[in-house]
């Protein structure tokens, strides 16, 4: 099944687009038409058979009309004669055998048959039969078949027939056709017994009748020369046919006993179709003959079926009219498609040189066609430019493949070098920025104690100056503060502490910040050599270059973020270093101060004066104070920003970690790729090798 | 199409066995000898036993032709029945029914066709008749159709001739009948009973060669027209007028003529020509005159064309052996039957070639017998001859012996022609 299905598609695929063509404008022109005609030729056909059904009987039924009337003549004659007294005398004379008196007597009567007879059209003929014997005869009219029928008549065949012995007992008038003759035609003979006399002779009239009234009458019934109108005796023998039936044609005999037995026409219906097709007509006769049509309907219809065969032959004509116009539609649309079919193979040969010559011959006979042919041009161009550019790439790829794939490989290398830098660095710059967030919670507390410093220092200079202003005031005071000058002494030292802790952990920064420059540097040439790398590596590398180059921005930043972080600590260190002396100088005054109040109230004065003095150093101090808290908020600044920058840093990192790892796989690949690519490209060289371009 | 094929087919089946069944006349030669029957190809076979009855006037020759036929037909039993022509017919009718009458008889030509209508006559086959025709001349075998069947075959062929007494006129005898006319002037003696020339002139039949002297033609040239009898023609008129002129030379009324006036005295040497019927050729030559033979001289360079007729054989219709008589009488027909005929009754066979017969090439009298024929018309027997037979002789005694004007007879003939064709349709 399936492989007939696809055979079936096979066969469709194979038949030509022309000759599909070809099929469905025949189909559509002739078949509905056919089927149209037939069916119209079908239904005329039944009609028509009906139709000329009643014709045929109304024929068959007129000619038995004139028949009958003939018939009714002839037997008025017999009749008349068979009652006329004077021919009885006559045939009395002439039965008495006596020379003179017969011989005379049949002259006799002759002369008066013929005068009796003479204008009659229907008897020809007449014998006077006496016991059997044909005692007068004479012809009405000339024909030759008298002698026979005379003869006939008196032979013991038909002396012995049973028509001849029915004759005696009814009244009847007999008809007898004689088809056993040697006569052309079959003989009619109208029989009569004359009416017994006291005698015992048994005399009857026959009458010879003239066939030809007959055959003239179903001759000029007939309708065609091949419908026989038959007159058909009470033996059902063919009498008179207008077909070339012989007399008593046995065949004939045969078929009408056998169309006569039909039940339909014991019914008396008299006008059938035969199971022989053919139209069957009869009417009966009153004196018991049966005049019959045989129409064969294949005759009856013939005018029928030359219709039929003429439609048939305009049909074919009308059909080939149609297979010419469906052969020029089919060839005018299909010419086109067959050049382009034509221009394909050239294009599928690798031919594209040709194609544009072969497709100025192609005519395109409708709009489709016409736009299929140009996008079919422009494709082969199409094909030809990018075989043409395929080419040259395919050589400039050649040459450089070599070189790609050793630059690849050696990208693989450095991918993974940096990956591994990169890996260090990140790691860096993480406790960097672990660093970078301590420094800032110190210098955060640093910035803290600093307020307070300068608080307290507020304080100490109002209380200063109200010790002042109390030791002037009071001596007492003095002692006060003298006490809270120790206090101050033990604070101050907590601050140098405090300071110098800043110091060391302004050392650690930029320790950590010196590494940051040193790793940012080598980033920088990392990404220097990346983006040069990259930039070689075309389209491909192009992702690649733009991390480089980020990596490479990012890095300077760094560079200058890590410069000014160190302008700040070093600012810091000086001023730590600065306030450190100071602080020793204060811590070394306060020492100085502590013994004199404590040891010598007198000197309360030199006190106050150092007081004083000791009232401006802490001015002095404050305003120190202010700018290292000011520097202290710079550096805060600084730090924040330092640590914004290490955490970009970090993930910058990371990202280029990742980066560089996929760079080295895309290196990989592109390793990979670059081999396949030479494969590629002689492939692609042997490919574009067929087009001539 | 296989419609018809079948019909054709069993036309022939039933074409054959039709043919087979009936006894065909026809068959093929082996067929026949088997039968020891000694005929020629395609003749006819006839019944078993076959009896005939032959009616003929003239026993020598009825003698003949049996014992000619029994060479060829022994089995055939040939009875001879001996009657005048005239009365054949009128036997066959008696007879014929009964199964008495004769199956083979000899009649003059024009009875065939009332015999035909009465149903007498057996057709002649045609292919015997297309046989016999080789021999017999066309205008005699026409003479036996009627309707175009052929009912009978021509036997022996006759026409009135001018007999003469070679003593009287000589051997150089008159070709005209204005020499005629001279020759009487001068030899014409009533009171001595010498006549130059004599005949029964009231018969129509013999008047009829003088009423056609001028082109008179009965019922036209093939004797069938009967509508046009041509009695109303000036020809007819001329010969009325001839017939009148007669009267100078023949100076005998018609009454005496009719009574045998002329054939005595032809017999005792008073007569020089006599204008007469073949049948008394036998008796003037036994007479011991010195007798010619010669055509009927010719009027104005005109020839005289008498009544011709034929003497036919013909089967009867009421026969019970057909096919036997039918060979009968195609054997008197034939060459050796005019030999026949010939030889025992010097009667002229109407043969095409007169000279097969032996013996004939010398007889100058069957020759002029012969060549008179062959001017002469044939008897017409359509149904008005009668007419011609009952008003002409009256007409002619009304010209000949009251001296009645050609026109005024003419006028009567006329007339009573016309009565007569108007009886037809009243009957009679």
């Amino acid at each position: 099944m399936r492989n007939n299905a696809q055979k079936g598609q096979g066969i469709i695929k194979k038949t030509k687009l022309f000759i599909q063509m070809l099929v469905i404008l025949l189909c559509l022109s002739i078949i509905p038409v056919g089927i149209s005609t037939l069916r119209g030729f079908k239904s005329i056909k039944s009609v028509l058979a009906d139709s000329v059904g009643l014709y045929s009987q109304q024929m068959v039924n007129q000619v038995n009309y004139t028949i009958t009337k003939l018939s009714d003549s002839t037997n008025r004659t017999i009749e008349s004669i068979c009652k006329d007294s004077y021919i009885m005398q006559i045939i009395n004379r002439i039965e008495k055998r006596e020379e003179g008196v017969t011989v005379s007597a049949i002259d006799v009567l002759g002369n008066y048959v013929d005068q009796t007879l003479k204008n009659n059209r229907y008897v020809k003929g007449i014998q006077i039969i006496s016991n059997d014997t044909s005692i007068f005869q004479k012809q009405i009219m000339p024909y030759k078949e008298f002698t026979e029928i005379a003869r006939y008549v008196v032979s013991d065949e038909f002396i012995s027939s049973d028509d001849y012995q029915q004759i005696w007992q009814t009244d009847q008038i007999k008809w007898i056709a004689l088809t056993n003759l040697n006569t052309d035609t079959a003989q009619i003979i109208a029989i009569k017994a004359m009416n017994e006399t006291k005698d015992g002779i048994k005399r009857c009239v026959v009458l010879h009748i003239n066939e030809e009234l007959f055959t003239e009458i179903i001759k000029e019934a007939r309708f065609h020369e091949e419908i026989p109108m038959m007159i058909i005796d009470q033996h059902h023998q063919v009498v008179y046919s207008t077909s070339n039936n012989k007399l008593g044609d046995q065949l004939s005999e045969d078929k009408l006993q056998l169309l006569l037995d039909e039940p339909y026409l014991k019914e008396g219906q008299l006008t059938v179709t035969t199971k022989e097709k053919t139209l069957l007509s009869l009417s009966q006769m009153e004196i018991g003959w049966n005049i019959m049509m045989n129409a064969p309907e294949s005759i009856l219809l013939s005018g029928m079926d030359k219709l039929k065969s003429s439609s048939i032959l305009f049909l074919i004509l009308v059909a080939l009219i149609a297979l010419i116009i469906a052969f020029i539609i089919s060839r005018a649309m299909t010419k086109p498609l067959k050049g382009l079919v034509y221009l394909a193979k050239k294009v599928e040969d690798g031919k594209l040189k040709e194609v544009e010559a072969i497709s100025q011959e192609i005519n395109p006979m409708n709009y489709e066609t016409a736009q299929l042919l140009a996008s079919f041009i422009k494709m082969a161009q199409h094909i030809a430019s990018l075989v043409g550019n395929t080419q040259s790439m395919a050589e400039q790829i050649d040459t450089h493949m070599d070189k790609l794939k050793g630059i690849a490989e050696s990208t693989s290398i450095t991918a993974s070098e940096v990956n591994d830098a990169i890996g260090n660095a990140t790691l860096g710059v993480q406790n960097q920025a672990l660093s970078v967030e301590g420094s800032l919670t110190l210098t955060h507390e640093l910035s803290n104690n600093i307020d307070h410093i300068r608080k307290v220092i507020s304080a100490v200079k109002e209380n200063s100056s109200k010790t002042r202003e109390v030791s002037e005031q009071s001596k007492p005071k003095l002692i006060a503060l003298t006490l809270q000058t120790k206090e101050n002494v033990e604070l101050t030292k907590k601050l140098y502490e405090y300071i110098q802790d800043f110091g060391k952990e302004a050392s650690g920064i930029k320790a950590i910040i010196t590494m940051i420059d040193d790793i940012n540097k080598q980033t920088n040439l990392l990404a220097l050599n990346a983006s040069i790398e990259a930039s070689r590596a075309g389209e491909a590398g192009r992702g690649f270059a733009v991390v480089a180059s980020q990596v490479r921005t990012l890095s300077e930043q760094i560079q200058e973020a890590t410069i000014q972080i160190k302008k700040s600590i070093a600012t810091i260190e000086e001023k730590k270093n600065l306030s450190l002396v100071e602080m020793n100088e204060v811590i070394n005054v306060f020492n100085k101060q502590i013994p004199v109040v404590e040891e010598n109230v007198q000197n309360f004065m030199d006190i106050q004066e150092q007081m004083e003095v000791i009232d401006n150093e802490i001015i002095q101090v404050n305003g120190l104070l202010t700018d290292v808290a000011n520097q202290k908020n710079n550096i805060y600044e600084e730090l924040n920003k330092i640590f914004d920058v290490v955490q970009n840093t970090v993930s910058v990192l990371e990202e280029i970690s990742a980066s560089s790892k996929e760079q080295s796989e895309y290196a990989n690949d592109m390793n990979s790729m670059a081999s396949r690519l030479v494969e590629n490209t002689s492939e692609l060289e042997a490919g574009y090798a067929q087009f001539e371009i | 199409m296989t419609k018809k094929l079948k019909v054709i087919l069993w036309c022939l089946i039933i074409g054959v066995n039709l043919s087979g069944c009936q006894g065909s006349r026809l068959q093929q030669t082996n067929v026949q000898q088997e039968n020891g029957i000694k005929t020629n190809i395609k003749e006819v076979i006839h019944e078993e036993n076959a009896k005939l009855k032959l009616l003929v006037d003239d026993s020598m020759y009825a003698e003949g032709i049996v014992e000619g036929f029994n060479e060829i037909f022994p089995e055939i039993e040939v009875e001879i029945l001996l009657g005048e022509r005239d009365e054949a017919a009128k036997r066959v009718k008696l007879d014929g029914p009964y199964g008495e009458g004769p199956d083979v008889f000899l009649q003059a030509h024009d009875q065939v066709a009332t015999d035909v209508e009465y149903g007498m006559l057996l057709p002649i086959d045609e292919k015997i008749v297309s046989e016999i025709s080789s021999n017999v001349t066309e205008k005699a075998l026409k003479l036996m159709k009627v309707n175009d069947t052929t009912y009978g075959l021509p036997i022996s062929q006759e026409s009135m001739i001018v007999y003469y007494n070679k003593d009287i006129v000589g051997e150089q005898p008159v070709s005209s009948f204005e020499e005629l006319f001279e020759f009487a002037r001068v030899y014409n003696d009533v009171e001595n009973d010498r006549y130059a020339f004599l005949t029964n002139i009231g018969d129509a039949y013999i008047a009829y060669a003088m009423l056609s002297a001028y082109g008179f033609n009965l019922f036209g040239q093939e004797g069938d027209d009967i509508d046009h009898p041509g009695i109303d023609s000036e020809e007819l008129k001329k010969g009325l007028e001839f017939i009148k002129k007669l009267k100078s030379i023949i100076p005998v009324s018609t009454e005496e003529l009719k009574n045998d006036f002329a054939r005595p005295r032809f017999i005792e040497g008073k007569v020089a020509y006599i204008y007469d019927g073949p049948w008394n050729y036998e008796v003037y030559k036994e007479s011991g005159i010195n007798l010619g033979v010669m055509v009927i001289p010719t009027l104005e360079g005109n020839i005289l064309t008498p009544f011709g007729g034929i003497i036919s054989a013909h089967v009867s219709a009421y026969t019970k052996y057909p096919n036997a008589a039918t060979l009968l009488v195609k054997y008197m027909a034939s060459k050796n039957g005019a030999s026949i005929l010939y030889d025992k009754c010097r009667e002229v066979p109407p043969l095409k070639d007169l000279y097969q017969i032996k013996g004939m090439s010398n007889d100058e009298v069957t020759l002029s017998f012969a060549k008179q024929f062959d001017v002469a018309k044939a008897m017409p027997s359509n149904k008005r001859i009668n007419y011609y037979w009952n008003i002409m002789p009256d007409i002619i005694k009304a010209v000949f012996d009251e001296g009645m004007e050609p026109a005024d007879a003419q006028k009567k003939l006329m007339d009573e022609w016309e009565q007569n064709v108007a009886s037809e349709y009243f009957g009679n």
